[in-house]
């Protein structure tokens, strides 16, 4: 694949635009009383549009456009299925929980997931927990993204591993710190967009190229039957695969600890409920486009060596310089955000949760600004470094992470928040039982007992944990248990 | 005015209205998921692609087991969040 100057031209365009905008939102935010809320949740001020984009974004990463096309690829329409649990995400991961955690965030001064956890369990034990969690599944996901992006810049700008990574590491470092989640959120504003443009457009290409979803379908039938029919190919998504998937897909998203604390970025309860609705109808358009794209892929090119290549190789096939500059920015664009996020959730671990809560309580503003700058520089470095000798299954990575964020937070958020019996030491047992069960499950040679994904199992050991410690363990003050249960 | 959303307390009222929001979304989600895969499970596990029904481009089951319970669950979002989901916010 070559790609044309035009085209390159535009995709540096883009990195130029996406400075800029953090410069501007540097400007914005430089006068902030408090430095903590307007950096990390952006002074709780972001309208509907804002949280929806940020939130979606942050929840889609560098596998939308790479790893994800290839598996539908691969799979044919069982891959729509595999993906069916992003029909919650604006059910689940907004509205379910958004009234609750984001008036609980404002009232208590909350700016990371830990800080969230402190104030409910009043545990800062189970802040630690967290942050130390996030780190370790946060930096993982990193690596997974920063690799996607060096694979993009390979492709695309012919640039070597190193510099890509290097060069990658620069220009997120300096957008996310220079700009904050004011700078990541307005620079979402645009990433989201092209995602979503870009998505939209490729799929109307790719189909009308094929003749149509009835001949992308027929011609499917033809080169192999099983691509019409769960569980696809080599047995991809039996039943219960298929459940699992449903909730690492879908259902935990309300424990990323990147995707979550943009619930406390909302304005008001009007920007919560709009968010939810555009979220929905965001990540609909978004996957069903990717798909249909993918699928006539596959109908107009019938094998690729390396099918996580498909959607830069159809980009550069069937589009033009200018849309292909706009196209080949959309993975980027994805990569960019959830990385964004995922250093400001792992900085404000270090510098609240551990830092501020635990070695400076009473640190000055300039040093908590200053060990917020270095937290963020510093993680970047360190996954730019972890990144140059790539892991070999990228996908694989991103699913153990999320998996691992879901089974430590999930049943703490919920049972912390909507039961009046979640105890302290339920809490904190319920976070380490989800996050072992799933790391032993890993471990084994299968996986997958019964053929459920070791996500679903550790969700049920984390709330089984919760409520039998809860019984037989003190619980948090009665007056505090009265004003926030009544 | 300080941003965020606000309210005298966290208890009572607040709480139930949390509450009873968390249940509809929690149920109608599972919902969701368990009529999703127990359509696929009817009409789709175990057929074979040669002989499966299209309609409009759609094999039936993806049809009826992904596409409509995924845009059916995206109104039900849409609806509830902007047209049911009223409460202690104003």
């Amino acid at each position: 694949m070559r790609t044309s100057p035009v085209t390159f031209f535009v995709f540096i365009l883009y990195f130029g635009l996406l400075i800029a905008i953090s410069i501007y939102a540097w400007y914005r935010r430089k006068n902030a009383k408090n430095f903590s809320e307007e950096y990390f949740v952006g002074g709780r001020s972001f309208g509907p549009w804002l949280v929806a984009f940020i939130w979606a974004t942050s929840w889609t990463s560098g596998g939308t456009f790479i790893g994800t096309p290839a598996i539908y690829y691969s799979m044919g329409w069982t891959a729509l299925l595999w993906q069916a649990g992003a029909g919650v995400l604006g059910m689940i991961g907004m509205l379910a929980i958004g009234r609750r955690i984001a008036r609980f965030a404002s009232d208590y001064g909350c700016v990371t997931l830990p800080d969230l956890f402190v104030e409910r369990f009043k545990s800062r034990l189970m802040g630690i927990c967290a942050a130390l969690s996030i780190l370790i599944f946060g930096i993982a996901y990193m690596v997974s993204q920063y690799v996607a992006a060096a694979r993009i810049l390979e492709t695309f700008a012919g640039m070597s591993y190193f510099w890509a990574i290097v060069f990658f590491a620069v220009v997120v470092g300096v957008y996310t710190t220079v700009g904050g989640i004011r700078g990541v959120a307005y620079n979402t504003i645009l990433q989201g967009l092209l995602m979503l443009g870009g998505s939209v457009a490729i799929a109307v290409v790719m189909v009308r190229a094929a003749g149509g979803l009835a001949a992308i379908t027929e011609t499917l039938r033809g080169l192999d039957p099983q691509l019409l029919v769960p569980p696809g190919p080599k047995n991809f998504l039996p039943l219960p695969t298929a459940f699992s998937t449903f909730f690492v897909l879908g259902v935990a998203v309300i424990a990323q600890p990147h995707v979550v604390t943009r619930i406390f970025t909302v304005k008001d309860m009007y920007s919560l409920k709009r968010a939810g609705a555009l979220i929905s109808l965001i990540t609909l358009v978004w996957f069903f486009s990717l798909f249909a794209s993918a699928l006539a892929a596959r109908a107009l090119i019938p094998s690729i060596d390396v099918p996580d290549r498909i959607f830069p190789t159809i980009v550069l096939q069937y589009t033009g310089d200018i849309l292909s500059g706009l196209l080949l920015s959309a993975p980027f664009a994805a990569v960019m955000s959830t990385v964004s996020s995922l250093i400001l959730s792992t900085s404000g671990a270090i510098m609240k949760d551990i830092y501020q809560r635990n070695i400076n309580p009473n640190a000055s503003p300039a040093t908590i600004r200053t060990i917020s700058y270095v937290s963020a520089v510093a993680i970047s470095l360190l996954v730019m470094f972890l990144a140059l000798n790539p892991p070999r299954f990228l996908q694989d990575i991103v699913m153990f992470a999320i998996s691992g964020f879901a089974a430590s937070f999930t049943v703490p958020i919920l049972l912390g928040f909507f039961w009046k019996g979640g105890s302290p030491s339920g809490g904190l047992c319920s976070m380490i039982s989800g996050f072992v069960t799933l790391i032993y499950l890993y471990l084994q040679p299968n996986p997958n007992p019964l053929g459920f994904n070791p996500l679903v199992w550790g969700l049920v050991v984390s709330a089984v944990v919760m409520v039998a410690v809860s019984k037989v363990t003190k619980p948090n003050d009665a007056a505090f248990m009265e004003k926030i249960f009544g | 005015m300080k941003n965020g959303v606000k309210s005298a307390s966290h208890g009572g009222k607040h709480y139930e209205l949390c509450l009873k929001e968390f249940k509809f979304a929690f149920t109608s989600t599972m919902a969701y998921i368990l009529i999703s895969c127990a359509i696929c499970y009817i009409t789709g596990y175990g057929r074979s692609g040669e002989d499966m029904a299209v309609f409009g481009g759609l094999p039936l089951w993806v049809l009826f087991g992904v596409v409509g319970p995924w845009i059916l669950m995206v109104l039900l979002t849409v609806v509830y969040s902007i047209f049911i989901m009223k409460g202690d916010e104003e």
